[in-house]
Parts: structure tokens; C-alpha cells; sequence
């Protein structure tokens, strides 16, 4: 039978006997110590490997994003002078294409170097190396029209701009002639020199308004702008299928 | 770890590995799971070797119980068998029959007894710490530690009660 009257001591006092006599029936396996320095040392090797993985990781990921970033084709310019207003005005976004070298009638990025002061601007492509540019003056004193090699432009872009004369410039290897398309305000290669250092950062193949409206660059040659090469080509309507012959 | 590190801790293991087990297989329902808790407890020391411990031994016995106590968190999603717990399929042939008979019985009283209240019962009982030290050593109340302990008795001598040797063992 139970025994209901057990205290907490008796029942102590039976476990711990019980305990003290099954002892001998469980002992340490021989090689335990062994298979414990296995382990660690196994998880040790792991961790290092791990280690050196994850650090030859992360140097290949910055080194392959040191070289992606800031080297895609297409880059944002945000307009911040009216030196070619009304093509890109204040405030508007040029989309430049890094890949394109300029042709004449590109509005081209460029960096430039003058008297000691360098600085990045937009401006159109007038004079390629070898042309001679100028803008004679008339009986009035005005201008009638910008002349390269002799033959005057139309400049269709210019909104009734006039320019103001200025001397015939041949144009150097390794530069262009550029002017602004604000023929009155822009600083250009009119008050630069011809032989003023600048590097083509990149030719505009797109505007965008502030509202992020696209559209074309008047006046300049036609380029593909980011995204263009995911849509068909506009080519001419197909004519309407003829009507069978005999019908009602 | 270092060669003579190693070596240190190779004489430990074959010095305390006896009585860690056996302290083990109180804290756990069968022998296989003892052997991993102590493996485990092992694999712990072994990464704080290099620091000299002052006293291993203690020390392994504390992550033994952490160990068994954490266990209840564990055990609730893959329940084992506590039921029917059976003798020792692992045991050495050269164990004497009384001790095996022994384990067995401790085997069955304890069984019943979940993780926590088991961990309290092996400070308290076969540890013979206070009160104050079990709660310490299983981070809850001193409250608490007397109603674990009250509970996992009064669990073992319903065990008493039923087990079939109850009568021979329990008449003292």
C-alpha cells in the first residue's frame, strides 16, 4: 500500500537514496572529451571560413558597385542657368547620353576651364574642329546670322533672338564652337576663347520639365533617349485593306 | 584552444565526467538526452576554457540546469514519451542489476515531473542549495522555488503511490 503520510524529508531522503544507488549505472562515455573538441574545433573551422567568405564577399560587392555606380549611360542635369532658355529653361531636367560623341547642332554638357575658374554648362554644338565661325555685322550693326564656313544657319530654335556680331574664329583641334541658345545672356565660347579648355560630359538626348514631361531638343540631330529602345520605332501608317472587289 | 589547453580539458572531462552525467540524467528523462545536455554543456566550456575558469565544474552544472530549464520551451513543441519509460537500452552489460533497478525506479518517479519543477527539485534536493541560491540559479522567486518544489513532490510520491513498488520501497 502507499503511504499518504509521507513528509517532504522522507521523500527527499528516498530520492536521494534511490539516486545515490543507480549512480554506478551511468558513466561518462571514454571519448567524450574527444568528440566535444571535435565539435569545437569543426565549428571553429566553420567560423573562419564563414569569416574569410563574408570579407571576400563584401570586398567583391563594393568593388563591383564602385565600378556600377555613376557609370550608367543616361544621367540626370538639372538646368540651373536661362543660358539656353527657351530650349531647356530654369529648373528643367537635360537627360545626357555619356556614350554619344557631339555632332553639330548637339546640346552637349560640358566642363570648362576659364581663367582659373572651372565650372559644368549647357550649350549648343556650333563650330566642330576646323570651322570657322562668325556673325559679320551689317550696315546696321547687328547681325544677321551666325555663319559656319560661310553658310548662315537658320537657327529655327532661336525665338527671335538676335546676336550680336562678333569675328571670325576658326576652331581648333580637340574644341568646339559653342553658343547658347539665349544668344543675349549666355556665356559661351563668344567670351571664352575658341582655344578655352572643356570636356564633353555628355550629349542631351532628352528634356524633361519639371512636371517630368519629355520631349525632344529642337534643333539638334536625333538621339535615343533612355528607354527608347523598349518601344517600336513610329514607322509610316500601313494603307487600309482594299475593299474585295464585287461587293454590294 | 591550445595543445596543452586541450589536454587540460581532456583530464577535466575524464576527472568530472562521471558525476556531470549522472547529474545530467537527473535533470533529463533518459540517458541519450543526458549525454547530449552534457555535450553540450561541454561544447560551452570549451569556448570560455581560455579564459580560466575558477571552478568548471559549477560552472558546467549551472549550464546543465539552464540547459534542462530551457528544455521546457522546447519539449512542449516535440513532445517525447513520458509515459512508458523503459530501461536503459544503452547501459553497459557490467552494470550491476541493483543500481539499474535503482535508475529505473528514479526514472519512473521522476518522469512525470515537468522541466522546471524537476530542475528545482535537483538544486533543492540533490544539491541541498537554499531556497534563496535555487532561485537565483533559475532566475525566478523564492515563491516560486517553494511551489515547484511542493508540486514536483507531491507529483513524485503520487508516483509512489501508484508505481507497483510502492509497498516495499515507501513502507519505511
Amino acid at each position: 500500500m502507499s503511504t499518504p503520510a509521507m513528509t517532504d524529508d522522507d521523500t527527499a531522503a528516498l530520492l536521494r537514496d534511490l539516486a545515490e544507488r543507480a549512480a554506478p549505472s551511468t558513466t561518462c562515455p571514454p571519448d567524450l572529451a574527444g568528440r566535444v573538441l571535435a565539435l569545437r574545433r569543426r565549428k571553429t573551422v566553420r567560423r573562419r571560413q564563414l569569416v574569410v567568405v563574408g570579407a571576400a564577399a563584401l570586398v567583391a560587392g563594393a568593388v563591383a558597385a564602385s565600378a556600377w555606380v555613376g557609370h550608367s549611360r543616361f544621367v540626370d542635369y538639372l538646368q540651373p542657368s536661362a543660358a539656353m532658355s527657351p530650349t531647356i529653361r530654369l529648373d528643367e531636367t537635360a537627360v545626357l547620353d555619356r556614350s554619344l560623341t557631339a555632332q553639330r547642332g548637339d546640346v552637349v554638357l560640358v566642363s570648362v576651364t576659364d581663367r582659373g575658374y572651372s565650372f559644368d554648362t549647357l550649350s549648343r554644338v556650333i563650330g566642330l574642329p576646323g570651322d570657322t565661325v562668325s556673325c559679320p555685322a551689317t550696315a546696321r550693326g547687328t547681325c544677321a546670322g551666325v555663319e559656319v564656313d560661310g553658310v548662315r544657319l537658320t537657327d529655327p530654335y532661336l525665338a527671335g533672338l538676335t546676336t550680336a556680331p562678333f569675328p571670325a574664329a576658326t576652331v581648333p583641334a580637340d574644341r568646339l564652337f559653342l553658343i547658347g541658345d539665349n544668344r543675349v545672356d549666355a556665356a559661351d565660347t563668344r567670351v571664352w576663347s575658341p582655344t578655352t579648355l572643356q570636356t564633353v560630359r555628355g550629349v542631351v538626348v532628352e528634356i524633361r520639365s519639371p512636371a517630368g514631361v519629355p520631349r525632344a531638343v529642337p534643333g539638334a540631330p536625333v538621339h535615343q533617349g533612355p528607354g527608347d529602345d523598349l518601344v517600336d520605332p513610329g514607322g509610316p501608317v500601313p494603307p487600309a485593306p482594299v475593299a474585295p472587289a464585287g461587293g454590294p | 584552444m591550445k595543445a596543452s589547453e586541450e589536454v587540460e580539458f581532456t583530464a577535466f572531462v575524464r576527472a568530472h565526467g562521471d558525476s556531470l552525467l549522472r547529474y545530467a540524467r537527473l535533470l533529463v528523462l533518459d540517458a541519450v538526452e543526458a549525454e547530449d545536455l552534457l555535450q553540450t554543456a561541454l561544447v560551452r566550456v570549451s569556448r570560455r576554457w581560455s579564459d580560466g575558469l575558477d571552478a568548471p565544474v559549477a560552472y558546467v552544472r549551472t549550464i546543465l540546469v539552464n540547459l534542462a530549464k530551457d528544455g521546457a520551451r522546447r519539449r512542449h513543441l516535440v513532445p517525447l514519451p513520458v509515459e512508458r519509460v523503459g530501461p536503459d537500452e544503452r547501459a553497459p552489460e557490467a552494470c550491476p542489476a541493483e543500481a539499474m533497478a535503482a535508475r529505473e525506479r528514479l526514472d519512473t518517479l521522476l518522469a512525470t515531473l515537468p522541466p522546471r519543477q524537476r530542475a528545482t527539485l535537483v538544486l533543492r534536493v540533490f544539491d541541498g542549495l537554499s531556497e534563496a541560491e535555487a532561485a537565483e540559479a533559475l532566475g525566478c522567486s523564492k515563491g516560486t522555488v517553494k511551489s515547484n518544489l511542493s508540486r514536483a513532490l507531491d507529483k513524485v510520491r503520487t508516483q509512489l503511490a501508484t508505481s507497483l513498488l510502492a509497498p516495499e520501497e515507501g513502507s519505511a
